[in-house]
C-alpha cells in the first residue's frame, strides 16, 4: 500500500433509536461523526446522516471502504453499498480497543439493547445482551424523562444534584414507572428519583445482562445512555470501580464498523474498490415493500428494496427462495 | 387400511425409526404431520397449557394438525430408557394431558414404558409392542416380524447417528468433517462447534430457529449431543458430584462437560427450551462448569415463541467472530515467536 495516498473508511451505525455515522483515516483516528435519531425510519435516517457527513466533509473525500453495524445492518448494508456487514458486539469491541487497549469489561446501553462484553488480552472472551426485557436501556430513561418533563440532556445533571435517592423497584419498566408515580405522590423532590431511576436501572443491567460475568478493570461504558453522567455515578457506586467514558462514547458502533471496513479492505491482498455508493446517496430514491409470501404455511413476510426502481435486496423468507443476493 | 398419527415433535425425534417400520410393517398407513410451521405453532400456542414448556407445546399443535385426518393418534407414555434414570414427566403425561383438552380426538394408542421403574426391560417392550400390534392385526407372527423388524431399523439408525469413539477422534484432530460443505470462503480454518441441546430442538430447523444452517453459512463444522458416544457421556456424569436425574440431559451436559475437559472444539453452543425444568438444571450447571474451564467458550441460548430471530442470528454471529478473532489473535501470537 502506498503511503502518499490518505485512505478514508466509513461505518453506520444504526439503532432503534439513533443513527450514527463515522469516518475514520486509515491509522483509525476519527476525522468526523454524526448522530442523528433513527425515528422509526432508518432508511431516511441513512440517507440524511450521509447528507450531514457529506455537508461536514465535502463530497470530494473519496471512501476506500464502508462497513454497516447495529440492528438495521442488513437494511443499511443495502442503503450505502457496505463492503463488511457485522454485529454491534464485534464492532463496539473493536472501537473500544481502538481506544484503550487494555480494556477488559465494555457495557453499552443504546436505544433498546444493552449488552456486556468482557475483553481478555485484547481479545472477546464472552459477552451477553437482554433478552426479553428493555428495562435498563435508554428507550426506558427516554420515556421517563418525557413524563417528568426533563429534557433527556439534563437527566443526568439533574440526578447529580441529589444527595439522597429513592429506592425505586428496577425489576421491571412498567413496575419501576407505577414505583416511581408513587414516589413523587409522596411528594420526594425530582432529582432525588431521578437518581434513584438512575440506580434502579444500573442495578437490572448488572442483575440482568452481567449476571454471572466477571467485570473487571478497565470498564469502559458507552452508548447514548453514557451521556448520562447520573448513570455512570450509579455504576461507579455499585461496581466500586472507576468507569471509564470514551470522547466518542456515542458513535463507538460506527466507529467499530469503520475499523471493520478498513481490516476486511486490508486483509484482501488484491486492492478492490469499495461497493458504497458514494455521497449522492441522499439524492437517491429507496422503495420498501412487503408482502405475505404463501408459498407454504410458514406465511413469511417478505421485504424488496428498490434503489431507483432498481430491485436491490429482498429477504426474509425462512426457505430463501424470494432472497436476491448481491 | 387402518391410518395412525405420530406428531413429529418431542421423542418423535428419537424414535421415529423405531415407531415407523414398525406400524408400516403392521399394515398401517403412517401419517406424520409435518416438519413444524407458524401455522402449526400458531395453534400449538393458542391451544396449549400456559405453562408447558415450548417443545411440550409444539407437540400438541402437531397432535391437532393430524387428528382429522387419522383413525388413532400414537403418543406413548415415555418414562426413559436408561437403567436407572428417567425422561422428562412431561412424556408421560402428554396423551392423557391431550385427551382432556381436546374433545373428539381420535382413539389414542399410549403404551407406557419405562425401564428404570423395574422388570426385564425386554419382556416388557415385547409386551407393549404386542399389545400395540393387535390394534392392528390379529397375527402374532405378524406383530413378531414387525417388531424385529423395527428393532433392527432402530439399531441401524442409532448406528448410523451416533459416531464411534474413533471417529470422534479423527474428528478432535481435525482429519475429517462430519458434516459435507465446503469450507469457509475466506480460507481460514474450518471452525469447530458443537451444538447441544434436546433432539427435538436440534433437528426442529423452526423452533430453533435454523440454527444449523446459520452455523453451517458461517463455515463451521458441528458435532451434536446427539452423535457423542455414550459411553464418553457416562463417563462424565461420573464426574459429577451428584448424578443427574433426566435421561436427556445427560447426554446433553455429558457432551458440553466432555468438550469442555478436552477442548477439542472451538466453541460450544447449547440450545434451551424456555420453561423447560430439566434445562434449568443441566443449564445452570454447564455455566457453572464453564467458568471452572474457561478455555471453550459457551454460548446458551433460548428458545420459545418469543423468541426474536434478529437479537439470535447477532449472538450466534457474535459468537462466531469471537471465535475466529481469538484465533487469529493466538496465530499471531504463534508466528511472532516463531520469528524471535
Amino acid at each position: 500500500m502506498t503511503q502518499s495516498v490518505e485512505r478514508y473508511y466509513l461505518g453506520v451505525d444504526v439503532g432503534s433509536i439513533s443513527t450514527n455515522l463515522a469516518v475514520i483515516d486509515q491509522s483509525k483516528e476519527l476525522i468526523d461523526s454524526v448522530y442523528l435519531r433513527t425515528e422509526g425510519r432508518p432508511v431516511n435516517s441513512v440517507q440524511k446522516g450521509i447528507k450531514l457527513m457529506r455537508d461536514k466533509i465535502g463530497e470530494d473525500l473519496d471512501i476506500s471502504g464502508a462497513g454497516s453495524t447495529g440492528s438495521a445492518r442488513k437494511l443499511t448494508g443495502v442503503i450505502v453499498g457496505a463492503d463488511i456487514v457485522k454485529n454491534e458486539i464485534t464492532a463496539h469491541a473493536l472501537a473500544s480497543l481502538h481506544y484503550n487497549p487494555d480494556i477488559q469489561t465494555v457495557m453499552e446501553i443504546g436505544g433498546q439493547d444493552s449488552k456486556i462484553i468482557i475483553i481478555r488480552n485484547s481479545i472477546v472472551v464472552d459477552f451477553a445482551m437482554n433478552t426479553v426485557c428493555a428495562a435498563g436501556t435508554g428507550s426506558f430513561l427516554d420515556m421517563q424523562a418525557s413524563r417528568l418533563d426533563i429534557p433527556i440532556e439534563n437527566f443526568g445533571r439533574l440526578a447529580l444534584k441529589s444527595e439522597n435517592a429513592v429506592s425505586i423497584a428496577g425489576r421491571c419498566t412498567v413496575f419501576a414507572e407505577s414505583d416511581m408515580i408513587h414516589k413523587q405522590q409522596l411528594g420526594h423532590p425530582t432529582e432525588d428519583i431521578i437518581k434513584g431511576l438512575c440506580e434502579a436501572l444500573a442495578r437490572n443491567y448488572l442483575n440482568n445482562v452481567g449476571k454471572g460475568k466477571d467485570i473487571k478493570p478497565p470498564i469502559m461504558f458507552q452508548g447514548g445512555v453514557a451521556a448520562n453522567a447520573g448513570m455512570r455515578e450509579a455504576f461507579e457506586k455499585y461496581l466500586e470501580k472507576e468507569i471509564l467514558i470514551p470522547e466518542y462514547y456515542d458513535v463507538m458502533g460506527a466507529i467499530g464498523a469503520a475499523i471493520l471496513a478498513q481490516e476486511d479492505k486490508e486483509r484482501k491482498k488484491k486492492h478492490t474498490d469499495s461497493k458504497f455508493f458514494g455521497w449522492d446517496i441522499p439524492d437517491m430514491k429507496f422503495n420498501t415493500t412487503g408482502f405475505e409470501c404463501d408459498g407454504c404455511p410458514n406465511i413469511c413476510e417478505i421485504v424488496e428494496i428498490r434503489k431507483n426502481e432498481e430491485l436491490i435486496a429482498r429477504w426474509g423468507s425462512r426457505c430463501g427462495k424470494w432472497d436476491v443476493a448481491d | 387400511m387402518k391410518r395412525v398419527g405420530l406428531p413429529r415433535a418431542l421423542i418423535h425425534y428419537k424414535f421415529s425409526e423405531l415407531w415407523i417400520p414398525f406400524f408400516k410393517e403392521l399394515g398401517a398407513e403412517v401419517v406424520i404431520s409435518p416438519l413444524t410451521t407458524k401455522k402449526i405453532k400458531d395453534i400449538a400456542v393458542r391451544s396449549a397449557p400456559d405453562e408447558d414448556c415450548y417443545s411440550t407445546k409444539l407437540y400438541f399443535g402437531h397432535a391437532l394438525v393430524l387428528k382429522d385426518k387419522v383413525d388413532y393418534l400414537f403418543i406413548p407414555r415415555y418414562g426413559g430408557y436408561h437403567k436407572n434414570k428417567v425422561g422428562c414427566p412431561k412424556f408421560i403425561g402428554l396423551a392423557e394431558v391431550l385427551k382432556s383438552m381436546i374433545p373428539n380426538l381420535p382413539p389414542i394408542i399410549m403404551p407406557h414404558f419405562n425401564r428404570a421403574k423395574g422388570g426385564d426391560p425386554r419382556r416388557i417392550l415385547l409386551k407393549r409392542a404386542f399389545e400395540v400390534g393387535l390394534i392392528f392385526t390379529k397375527n402374532p407372527f405378524k406383530i413378531f416380524r414387525a417388531i424385529k423388524k423395527a428393532f433392527k431399523a432402530f439399531k441401524e439408525h442409532k448406528r448410523i447417528l451416533i459416531i464411534d469413539e474413533e471417529t470422534l477422534h479423527k474428528w478432535e484432530l481435525s482429519e475429517i468433517i462430519l458434516n459435507d460443505f465446503p469450507l469457509y470462503k475466506d480460507n481460514e480454518r474450518q471452525l469447530k462447534i458443537a451444538l447441544v441441546g434436546h433432539s427435538y430442538v436440534l433437528n426442529d430447523p423452526y423452533s430453533s430457529l435454523d440454527i444449523r444452517s446459520i452455523l453451517k453459512n458461517h463455515g463451521i463444522d458441528i458435532i451434536t449431543s446427539e452423535q457423542m458416544p455414550r459411553r464418553l457421556i457416562e463417563e462424565q456424569m461420573g464426574k459429577l458430584e451428584s448424578d443427574l436425574y433426566f435421561e436427556y440431559e445427560r447426554e446433553i451436559l455429558g457432551t458440553i462437560m466432555y468438550f469442555l475437559e478436552n477442548k477439542t472444539v472451538d466453541g460450544i453452543v447449547h440450545l434451551m427450551i424456555f420453561s423447560c425444568g430439566p434445562d434449568s438444571i443441566a443449564g445452570e450447571l454447564a455455566a457453572r462448569l464453564s467458568k471452572r474451564h474457561p478455555t471453550i467458550p459457551l454460548l446458551q441460548l433460548v428458545f420459545d415463541e418469543l423468541t426474536g430471530e434478529a437479537g439470535m442470528r447477532t449472538r450466534i454471529e457474535a459468537f462466531v467472530d469471537m471465535l475466529r478473532r481469538s484465533e487469529a489473535e493466538q496465530a499471531i501470537l504463534l508466528t511472532t515467536k516463531i520469528h524471535i
